[in-house]
């Protein structure tokens, strides 16, 4: 799944090289984990303000644990198609994407405003900040050492 | 099997623990702390105040602390990445201290917030209570094996192997983890 997400970085590298003696020298490193791309980044923060909005929550004091899940939803938005709860373990990803139990917004978020990923708190919890909005630089600078 | 399932933290949670906002690994301490022999190298160059390699600032420095001794200086986390495998033979093997395991993601939010826990937890116990973690993304048979769900699972694993291993899901206070660790023991 991730290797398909390689797949265009992996080509772009290799036709950078002109020389026969960079290729033989210099291999590109296939990671383990991506990065999402910049347009989801963007896509799923647009949809994350939204939903605050929409739903009376506020983001966690801590932006760092937002952009981190932001970036999570981004992530699986590449790979499956559909933002997955980047704070679950699934037996079978592409199923649980297609079946959307757990697509944010998730079930339980959507019945009873409970986000364990602590992405949109209520305001009566502790972690919860005065915040419904978050910066593309606020997000790339809380995950920047990731 | 006790079973603690916990969504939010309850309210009598203190805040142990200060939010950072910009970088998320745990306090990285440089690694160029003056080694503990510096005293002795200042003594020394009082006696060679002759040479010309030293200056006259470092011969006359008097020294008003003794550095610290960079016990957790080495390594950037006290808490390691572990492999299933890795994971399996320590259970197996002699356990003489508490284990707890940590189940993460990558782009899990709260799964950040248990790593710095678990890094506070790790200074405080020292040997006393083996913490490792294991990537859900890396170890995926592993994870779906201990049927992890929601992210962070923690695994408390007692070195009596009579005692039945405890699972928490979720975010938990650094004291419930202290008192389970404690009870266990």
């Amino acid at each position: 799944m991730t290797l398909q997400l390689q797949a265009p970085s992996f080509a772009a590298s290799l036709s950078s090289f002109v020389s026969p003696l960079n290729r033989s020298t210099r291999r590109p490193v296939i990671r383990a984990k991506a990065e999402p791309s910049d347009k989801s980044v963007e896509i799923m923060r647009k949809f994350s303000e939204q939903y605050a909005r929409k739903s009376g929550t506020y983001f966690c004091v801590d932006k760092g644990v937002t952009s981190v899940v932001i970036k999570g939803l981004a992530d699986h938005k590449d790979s499956l198609g559909a933002p997955l709860c980047p704070c679950r373990h699934y037996d079978d990803k592409p199923a649980e994407a297609g079946q959307g139990f757990w697509n944010c917004p998730c079930v339980p978020m959507r019945e009873r405003k409970e986000c364990h990923c602590m992405l949109f708190l209520t305001p009566d919890n502790d972690f919860a900040g005065p915040e419904q909005a978050i910066s593309l630089e606020e997000i790339r600078e809380s995950t920047a050492n990731m | 099997m006790a079973l603690f399932q916990t969504q939010t933290p309850p309210p009598i949670y203190n805040h142990g623990f200060s939010f950072k906002t910009h970088s998320y690994s745990p306090v990285a301490l440089p690694y160029h702390l003056p080694p503990p022999s510096l005293p002795l190298s200042v003594s020394s160059m009082k006696t060679h105040h002759q040479s010309s390699l030293f200056s006259p600032s470092t011969v006359k420095r008097k020294l008003l602390c003794s550095p610290p001794h960079g016990k957790h200086v080495r390594e950037d986390y006290l808490v390691k990445k572990v492999s299933a495998q890795e994971v399996q033979e320590l259970v197996k093997g002699d356990r003489d201290v508490p284990i707890i395991v940590d189940f993460f993601a990558t782009w899990c939010g709260p799964c950040i917030l248990m790593a710095q826990e678990l890094e506070m937890l790790a200074v405080e116990y020292e040997s006393n209570v083996r913490i490792i973690k294991v990537d859900t993304d890396d170890e995926y048979e592993f994870a779906r094996d201990m049927q992890v769900r929601g992210l962070p699972t923690l695994l408390f694993i007692s070195p009596d192997s009579s005692k039945d291993a405890i699972r928490t899901e979720g975010l938990i206070p650094l004291q419930m983890m202290r008192d389970i660790i404690e009870n266990e023991m």
